[in-house]
């Protein structure tokens, strides 16, 4: 096999490992991976277009949120390097927060990067955190709990019974149904929160 | 209509996550084209399925800024030089103090877990020694105490008359000066792995004890591993075992080495280990230990601090 073909195949299998790491919740495995192969390269890059190694940190931690919710909600393209995908999110998020501090700067100014076509992430911006955190702490303990796991853990309903003490796995599924309906009920009447996470 | 809803929630469920058998989807398909109220639910409810991961993924930050946290600017880098400096001047002065009172100790009595120094072998003079002492190697390690002479090779002080004045080297061993380019601190224990220690003469005559020598195997030293494990965000952390062998006992141990956890391991199952204990408690912050035994008699060793 020629070395670059291998060296390809050796970096895919590392990249899907990393999501699979995500996906199982291996959070430290994932991001230690981050931060030594990824993280260096965003400070690079902020630290060359007006900003410093703290900024750049912030806007790292930014870009793993969108990612790990990317990857969590399904909607990860996993053709895609991780390392790609962050630094396109960093890079966006750098723009925007450069765009809002002085608005008289030049953006063309930044350093130009070739960019693999659009990838689709999801942004979490201090607004959306906000909103998100008043609606889940209106959902309750109970149901962030069981919401958390079924969505985000991606447990099944029999296991989500088990830890959290139910019955069985109906009265599982019919509390999350509940607990669902709350927050959807929510939703469904704040107009500027669904135009916030159009 | 509650039960109603819950039952449109329940089919948006299957249907959001690719669970509808092919011709209910493509018929909830036509219905979400048809009926614009049952659209705005399914756009509510993909927009709590955000809500709800990106709830959990933000309590990620608070792992990476732990992680990721230190100085980056240079004033704080210049407080952290300035305090480095003030305790290593400090450790200098406590051992050079304590060891005085201390048993005399040969520069072979080292573990393996201890910070290692050795004065590597260079091609020219380390220390000239009278040939008294060459002719007696066990004898010439006790020149000057080990630790009072790692504080020299810390420091990288010269070795002067003074010295032997204040009592820090035997008064009857003449020695000449140590010079810095002559000394080399190997400060990693992976550095010396597989290998032996030992302070060398002019004319290369090993001067550590062969009687009490200690030559660590690649066993011990290659597989010290250390790992971080947060419970509160991760929700497991798999053990490393070695795919080459076959692993048969994993066992989890605090600083004293009292056993917390242990499972038998079958075909690399338990593949993680979740923070528990084998009476159910989880473990509380801290350094722990742990062993993994394989068939073939040999043991992994490393170590994990539990974080929150």
């Amino acid at each position: 096999m020629p070395v670059r073909l291998y060296m390809a195949m050796l970096a895919k299998n590392k990249n899907q490992e990393i999501i699979d790491a995500i996906k199982n919740g291996h959070n430290s495995i994932a991001l230690n991976y981050l931060y030594e192969t990824t993280l260096p390269h965003i400070i690079r890059f902020i630290s060359q277009n007006n900003g410093d190694e703290d900024e750049a940190k912030d806007i790292f931690q930014d870009a793993v949120i969108s990612l790990f919710t990317t990857i969590k909600l399904g909607k990860y393209n996993e053709e895609k390097e991780v390392g790609s995908f962050l630094y396109f999110v960093s890079r966006n998020l750098w723009i925007n927060r450069i765009k809002k501090r002085n608005k008289q700067f030049d953006i063309s100014k930044i350093q130009h990067t070739m960019l693999e076509e659009s990838h689709l992430a999801i942004i979490i911006t201090e607004e959306k955190q906000t909103v998100i955190d008043k609606l889940m702490d209106k959902a309750g303990l109970k149901c962030k709990e069981l919401l958390k796991y079924y969505i985000y853990d991606n447990l099944s309903m029999k296991e989500i019974a088990s830890i959290m003490g139910f019955s069985g796995e109906t009265v599982a599924k019919s509390t999350h149904y509940r607990c669902k309906q709350k927050l959807v009920e929510m939703v469904e009447n704040n107009h500027d929160l669904i135009n916030l996470f159009k | 209509m509650m039960s109603l809803d819950i039952e449109i929630l329940e089919k948006i469920g299957l249907y959001t996550r690719g669970e509808m058998d092919p011709d209910d989807n493509a018929a909830f398909q036509r219905q979400i084209e048809a009926d614009a109220q049952l659209q705005k639910k399914l756009e509510a409810s993909l927009i709590v399925d955000q809500m709800v991961v990106a709830y959990e993924a933000i309590k990620l930050r608070a792992q990476m800024k732990k992680d990721l946290k230190g100085p980056s600017n240079t004033k704080w880098r210049i407080f952290l030089s300035a305090g480095s400096a003030v305790l290593l001047a400090g450790g200098a002065l406590y051992s050079i103090f304590y060891l005085e009172k201390s048993p005399l100790k040969t520069a072979t009595n080292t573990t393996p877990i201890q910070e290692k120094r050795a004065v590597v072998n260079k091609p020219q003079t380390i220390i000239q020694a009278p040939e008294k002492i060459l002719s007696e190697p066990n004898r010439a390690v006790s020149i000057v105490k080990q630790k009072e002479q790692q504080a020299f090779i810390e420091n990288k002080q010269e070795i002067t008359n003074s010295h032997v004045q204040q009592g820090l080297i035997e008064p009857t061993h003449q020695v000449t000066k140590i010079s810095e380019d002559q000394i080399e601190v190997i400060k990693k224990p992976v550095d010396l792995k597989e290998t032996k220690s030992a302070v060398t003469v002019s004319d290369n005559t090993p001067l550590n004890n062969t009687e009490k020598e200690e030559v660590y195997p690649a066993a011990n030293t290659e597989k010290n591993k250390e790992y971080v494990f947060n419970p509160d965000y991760d929700q497991s952390w798999t053990i490393p075992y070695n795919q080459q062998k076959e692993p048969k006992l994993f066992k989890i141990l605090d600083k004293a080495g009292k056993l917390f956890f242990q499972i038998p391991v079958a075909g690399f199952h338990p593949s993680d280990w979740k923070g528990e204990s084998n009476n159910g408690s989880s473990l509380g912050m801290g350094l722990y230990f742990f062993n993994i035994e394989y068939a073939d008699g040999t043991l992994e060793e490393g170590s994990i601090l539990v974080t929150r």
